[in-house]
């Protein structure tokens, strides 16, 4: 009886939008202040002041110079940052279509490719590792890897005399590709590990039920896994996304954006123009950019998420 | 009681021996490149001989290191010393206020004795005024390091054209092998090529009018000369694989472990390799000519870093800069500078008392530079924002799609005219 009263008293201050939470004062606020405090000084001042820096001509040191939208204008007049655009999104497009799908077959091949907990449990444990890694050491790591001339790629090619040795990071066509599967290897374990634990959550009367119906396991993959996922899906779907426009350390690391600015993200151009050129106005200005476009990322992806 | 007072005493004791200790050690903050066995001995030396001055010395490899010291000092917290690269890079830190005006000290102490008088003018401004001072170990261009072993025993010629390479490339090949191996993620040894080339052919004056626009790219001969000859290396296979997305220390060890016969020179190669004996003979050719007929023109100025002291330095910190400034350029310093480098340094009283030169500085490919009219190294001897438009057009030519020299000595002109007119 007291919980329903509870439940129904939290339903109504729920639609009563804007008001206190009923009979607690000012307590809750002063509950939220620390964190609204440090949200505010580390995500929303800084945000403003880049937006106050992308109207300045600055070099970083010397006072800047008010110039008014003149950085968007020259911004988006720059065939160096409309080039940048463009293999962030060619990035962000197998983040978000290749990532999860990664995430997903290997969740599926651990849950339902063995029956032992212990050994489903291992895979997981395994797959997961790489992404304990840091990001900078599996950069170089796989730099190495890649050498056509000391890596073990190569060497093990012409072990077998398959090919002469090929250059995947030196060359403009290849140079993403290459980079994108370091990122496959590191970032899919993060994914299954979601969709692992959205597997367990499926009620096993599903399963019983599925089977009694006499369902193949593909079936019951397709029929009752799938569709529960199709949430789970849609939250790494938007994780890797946000992750894919902001993509700079693995890509910095393993080319500096190179050869030629093949592998050059809106991130890496934004740091150049910052901290190679001192354009710290003209970067503020990407970045701005950049949050803006990610922001609509977000918001689209969010509300299929809700959706979903 | 008596146990308080005890206590109480013993904590006055160990403050009175403390306190003096603390107050009289200065603590100086250091910025270098990262790995540089002469600077790390000479650092070492001046501590054992000052234990009133504290080192804190912070190092970066090199890249990185040029980007950390930007920020720090964009952030306002310039070192007490650092080092840079000379030129354009040199004369950022003094335009922004970082760097402390030194000539009075270069008059009280005499450092001008201790560098040619070419490089201390390359750290003066148009006021007459003195910045910083050379402080480093020759680091020759124009060569190539070959090994001497392999090429006597596949009877392969050495390259002197760059015409003739491609005959070559494919005899190294074919005695398996790749020919040269050149590092250029970085994107700076390209550069240091290009103006290797650029001195094959025209004179450092002729270079530097770049910068004034009396020479511009588009219509400046050597510079296409320079691009097409780099250009037709990289279509004749004269680089191995993977020199576009190699770093310059993967380069050289790609070569001390025998996978190419030749290295593009970085004559610090020992200190990447960790010895200077990679177990074959090494020779030193000529980078192939673009006319063999034609002596050098000039050559890349070799006192590439500068040291600098903070112009935020005052008071007893001040003293203690300028004391640890006036040994590291001091003939006793460099001796032992140079002797870790085993190479000749910017101080020409310590180079005849240096005696652990390594034999390739002898060698007449790299001495038949030292006549010659200089320049900064290339990477340095145009604005930042030029510099790295250059980086992007030499891959885009060598990597050799369709894109052509005049398209990059276009794009090259468009960003220098920006520059000169700022």
């Amino acid at each position: 009886m007291v919980a329903e009263a509870y439940d129904a008293e939290i339903a109504k201050s729920t639609r009563r939008r804007g008001s206190r939470l009923p009979g607690h004062g000012i307590a809750p606020y002063l509950y939220m202040a620390p964190a609204l405090v440090l949200f505010g000084a580390f995500l929303i001042y800084p945000v403003i002041q880049s937006f106050f820096y992308s109207l300045l001509d600055w070099d970083g040191l010397q006072p800047g110079v008010y110039v008014g939208l003149d950085n968007y204008a020259q911004l988006f007049r720059d065939p160096n940052f409309w080039n940048s655009l463009k293999i962030t999104l060619i990035w962000v497009a197998m983040s978000g279509g290749i990532l999860p799908l990664t995430a997903l077959v290997l969740a599926l091949l651990v849950d339902f490719g063995t029956t032992s907990r212990t050994l489903g449990g291992i895979a997981r444990t395994v797959l997961f590792i790489p992404m304990t890694i840091s990001l900078v050491a599996v950069g170089l790591l796989f730099t190495l890897f890649y050498n056509p001339l000391l890596g073990v790629i190569n060497n093990v090619f012409l072990q077998f005399g398959m090919m002469t040795a090929i250059d995947l990071l030196g060359n403009s066509s290849t140079t993403l590709m290459a980079i994108f599967f370091v990122a496959v290897w590191q970032w899919s374990g993060f994914g299954m590990v979601i969709f692992a634990a959205a597997l367990q959550g499926i009620p096993s009367e599903l399963y019983d039920a599925a089977k009694i119906d006499g369902a193949t396991k593909w079936q019951i993959i397709r029929h009752v896994v799938l569709p529960l996922l199709v949430p789970t899906y849609v939250v790494i779907l938007t994780l890797n996304v946000i992750g894919g426009f902001k993509a700079f350390d693995l890509i910095y690391v393993m080319t500096a954006g190179g050869p030629a600015q093949a592998s050059e993200t809106t991130s890496i151009f934004l740091y150049k123009n910052a901290f190679v050129l001192h354009k710290f106005g003209y970067g503020s200005a990407v970045s701005v950019v950049l949050f803006i476009i990610i922001g609509i990322a977000t918001v689209v992806l969010t509300r299929r998420r809700f959706a979903a | 009681m008596i146990r308080r007072r005890t206590l109480l005493a013993g904590i006055a004791a160990s403050a009175l021996m403390t306190l003096p200790a603390l107050a009289e050690t200065v603590e100086l903050t250091v910025w270098d490149n990262a790995g540089n066995p002469g600077r790390e001995a000479a650092f070492a030396a001046f501590e054992a001989a000052n234990p009133d001055i504290k080192l804190n010395v912070v190092t970066f490899a090199s890249e990185e290191y040029k980007t950390q010291l930007r920020v720090t000092v964009a952030g306002g917290n310039t070192p007490d010393l650092f080092t840079t690269n000379g030129g354009f890079t040199f004369f950022e830190y003094v335009d922004r206020g970082a760097a402390m005006d030194i000539t009075d000290l270069v008059e009280e102490y005499g450092w001008a004795e201790r560098t040619e008088a070419e490089f201390l003018a390359a750290d003066t401004d148009e006021n007459g005024r003195i910045w910083g001072m050379p402080w480093n170990t020759t680091q020759y261009w124009q060569g190539l390091f070959y090994d001497k072993d392999f090429f006597e025993a596949n009877d392969i010629p050495l390259p002197s054209s760059v015409e003739g390479f491609k005959d070559i490339a494919q005899k190294i090949q074919d005695a398996g092998r790749y020919p040269i191996a050149f590092g250029d993620k970085d994107g700076w040894p390209a550069i240091l090529m290009l103006g290797d080339y650029l001195v094959q052919t025209t004179t450092p004056d002729e270079i530097r009018k770049l910068n004034t626009g009396e020479n511009t790219w588009t219509d400046f001969k050597p510079a296409k000369d320079a691009f097409e000859a780099m250009a037709k290396l990289a279509a004749d296979g004269a680089f191995a694989p993977g020199f576009l997305s190699m770093n310059h220390e993967a380069a050289i060890m790609s070569w001390v472990g025998k996978r190419t016969a030749m290295l593009y020179n970085g004559t610090w190669w020992p200190n990447v390799a960790k010895t200077d004996d990679p177990g074959f003979a090494i020779g030193v050719a000529k980078l192939p000519m673009i006319d063999p007929d034609l002596p050098l023109q000039g050559t890349q100025y070799w006192a590439s870093i500068q040291l600098l002291m903070g112009a935020h330095l005052e008071g007893e910190k001040k003293e203690a800069a300028i004391k640890l400034f006036d040994f590291l350029t001091s003939k006793e310093g460099m001796i032992l500078y140079g002797n870790a480098r085993k190479a000749i340094t910017t101080n020409p009283q310590a180079n005849p008392e240096i005696t652990e030169i390594a034999a390739f500085f002898r060698e007449p490919e790299f001495l038949r530079q030292n006549d010659k009219p200089k320049i900064q190294f290339l990477d340095h001897a145009f604005p930042i924002p030029v510099i790295e438009v250059i980086k992007v057009e030499l891959q885009k030519i060598m990597q050799n799609n369709g894109y052509t020299v005049d398209e990059a000595l276009a794009a090259i002109e468009a960003a220098h005219v920006a520059e000169r007119k700022s």
